[in-house]
């Protein structure tokens, strides 16, 4: 449904052009969840950016991005806001931000259905009252003309929710959907998100910073670090078996994980360092000047994909050497 | 490495002790001849910290961790309650007295780009308390100071002349420490030290206030609203629900077989990092202001009866060292 090729996101600068995300590949099918996970630096967002079509102006994207077969690279704006919030809806981390805190929630949810399907004031009205059940409100028909500041902050992002739904996308981004929220809340929205999935046949892309998020809402995961992605495969297999000396290290820096000693008092591994600024990534591996099992080839070339068992894939030359 | 768990080392008197400490703000009144209505933060916290231990508060968004933090460090009056520090009543001492007690507790907060004068050089900051507490250290001996404290941090003592913006979150995070350990304090407060940074850099954090803790024999207060950052750290742990402590008890204990319906319900909650592990959760119920009495937690609790409608349940002993406040236990 979503196919994604060699997809690069890249500013001007006075010093030349600096590229913030670099060769950029996977595919979405439709009812399934891909997790996008790194940490801040990674370029998760900006990918995210990147797939809406909203990147700031001074930015570019190349490669290419198919929706359903259809080209977005390169469309005219005008052609882009015909699919965005109609064939891709999106979900973003604050929800008090991303809402108008001018208009009620019901008129929120309408204005994409009429603008984008003609829909009536009434029908529309109608539907958005569908969507604000369907997301969990209580007393739906009540808080249809409540403001965005009388709903808690869970309550909110169910509303950020029913809008990306409004007209139906085939695809949901949602870009650290749960935050901003409480763990008891982001379990709730979680939950949602899987079941409206599950129900709608869309595919989810979900970007988060947070392993557990991932692990419990996405089938596939991609990692990304310094603006590319190093490990993709099934989560299943990523979680069990990580493959790349990154996501190792990453899952063994992360309380809570199975490979940490557990108990109070036990040190955590960490990865030495942190992420590299887009001006200052090495030029071959992006991992490699904070990597225990670098050596000088890592340094001469970007890594290629290699393949593991189950479709998994790591951009490491050393896969084999590893312990 | 610390020995599992190990009970805090000190033996003697505790370090800090609260008592009943309350905190509640008034309201506005509804209509003209209403009662006033009162919002209560912190409502009746009692709390010990033996040396040399990691104590953890955990709770989500306005249960009033932040608001006990700062009633702890007397940075704001209390409705009631005491705060005994090495037994001095911090709350009853004259405002000269409690600036030079401060010496002995210091704060680290939770954004390091928020909590760092980007204009001052790291040297500034980091000896600012001195400055504060007028501790008499100058020139040399100041300079001294702030590369110890930078050292004990895992910097460098060159980076003293160098400024906030040149360091990344971790780092900041680490001269917010220095700052910190200047005064050479034995009480620290952190209130959500690591919730700003990237997983890489939390664990550094997190392994910098365990090394204090064994080198300098630190005892911390830590705030946070993430269990398994708390469950690394903490020997000792209290999970706090709008204002109250609902349960305390040894870290292990606590997460092994947690006894109050809403500390299962935050284990619950909490996204494994391991799909295996994936469950289908029971549904959660929405967050609920405090009904007028009873238990704060009743309107979300599964467990709920009406005495639980009428009577507000006190924190009572259950094991050794572990106490929870709910009738159904």
């Amino acid at each position: 449904m979503l196919e994604v090729r060699n997809l690069s996101v890249g500013i001007a600068t006075p010093s030349g052009p600096l590229a913030l995300v670099e060769e950029v590949d996977f595919r979405l099918e439709a009812g399934r969840t891909l997790g996008i996970v790194g940490e801040s630096g990674s370029g998760k967002s900006m990918l995210a950016l990147a797939l809406m079509g909203l990147l700031p102006p001074a930015a570019r994207a190349s490669g290419s991005i198919r929706l359903e077969g259809d080209e977005l690279i390169g469309l005219p704006e005008a052609a882009l806001c015909r699919i965005r919030g109609k064939r891709i809806g999106m979900i973003f981390q604050e929800p008090m931000t991303a809402l108008n805190p001018a208009m009620t929630v019901g008129e929120q949810i309408a204005e994409g259905v009429q603008w984008h399907e003609n829909l009536g004031r009434r029908a529309a009205r109608a539907r958005a009252l569908d969507l604000l059940q369907r997301v969990g409100i209580p007393e739906a028909a009540r808080r249809l003309d409540d403001y965005p500041h009388q709903m808690s902050g869970g309550q909110r992002q169910r509303v950020g929710i029913a809008i990306a739904l409004a007209c139906r996308p085939r695809l949901l981004i949602a870009d650290e959907p749960t935050t901003a929220l409480d763990v008891t809340v982001q379990a709730q929205i979680l939950d949602l998100l899987r079941e409206l999935v599950a129900e709608m046949g869309m595919g989810l892309i979900l970007i988060s910073h947070d392993l557990g998020v991932i692990a419990e809402t996405a089938d596939d995961t991609l990692v990304m670090y310094a603006g590319m992605p190093v490990e993709t495969g099934s989560s299943a297999a990523i979680f069990a078996r990580p493959a790349h000396p990154y996501t190792r290290g990453l899952f063994l820096a992360m309380p809570g994980h199975a490979g940490v000693p557990a108990g109070a008092g036990q040190r955590l591994q960490t990865i030495p360092g942190s992420v590299p600024e887009p001006g200052r990534r090495p030029s071959g591996c992006r991992f490699a000047d904070r990597c225990a099992y670098v050596i000088e080839a890592c340094r001469a070339a970007v890594p290629p994909w290699e393949p593991l068992p189950g479709g998994q894939q790591a951009r490491c030359i050393r896969l084999e050497e590893l312990p | 490495m610390s020995g599992p768990a190990a009970m805090p080392s000190g033996t003697g008197a505790p370090l800090l002790v609260a008592e009943g400490l309350a905190r509640h703000h008034p309201l506005a009144r509804p209509h003209p001849f209403a009662e006033r209505p009162v919002f209560k933060a912190v409502d009746g916290v009692d709390l010990t910290l033996e040396r040399g231990e990691i104590f953890g508060v955990v709770g989500e968004s306005g249960c009033g961790k932040s608001t006990l933090a700062r009633l702890l460090m007397a940075l704001e009056p209390a409705t009631a309650g005491r705060v005994l520090f090495e037994g001095e009543d911090l709350l009853s001492l004259s405002p000269a007295a409690l600036r030079r007690r401060r010496r002995g507790f210091q704060m680290v907060f939770q954004d390091p780009y928020g909590s760092l004068d980007p204009r001052l050089s790291v040297a500034r900051i980091v000896a600012e308390p001195l400055r504060l507490l007028a501790d008499g250290a100058e020139g040399r001996s100041r300079r001294d100071r702030v590369s110890e404290s930078l050292q004990a941090v895992g910097l460098q003592a060159s980076d003293a002349r160098k400024y906030p913006h040149e360091f990344s979150g971790g780092q900041r995070q680490r001269i917010a420490i220095a700052r910190a350990l200047i005064t050479r304090p034995s009480l620290i407060v952190a209130d959500e030290p690591v919730s700003a940074l990237d997983v890489s850099v939390q664990a550094q954090v997190l392994n910098l206030l365990l090394d204090l803790q064994e080198s300098h024999g630190l005892t911390h207060l830590l705030i946070s609203h993430n269990l398994a950052v708390v469950e690394q750290v903490c020997q000792r742990l209290a999970v706090m629900y709008l204002g109250r402590f609902v349960e305390t008890g040894p870290t292990a204990e606590l997460f092994k077989a947690p006894a109050h319906p809403y500390t299962r319900l935050l284990l619950e909650a909490v996204p494994s990092p391991d799909p295996a592990r994936r469950r289908s959760r029971r549904p959660i119920a929405d967050p609920a202001p405090a009904p007028a009495g009873g238990c704060p937690f009743q309107p979300r609790c599964p467990l709920a009866v009406a005495r639980c409608r009428s009577e507000a349940p006190e924190l009572r002993t259950i094991a050794p060292g572990r106490q929870v406040a709910c009738h159904q236990v």
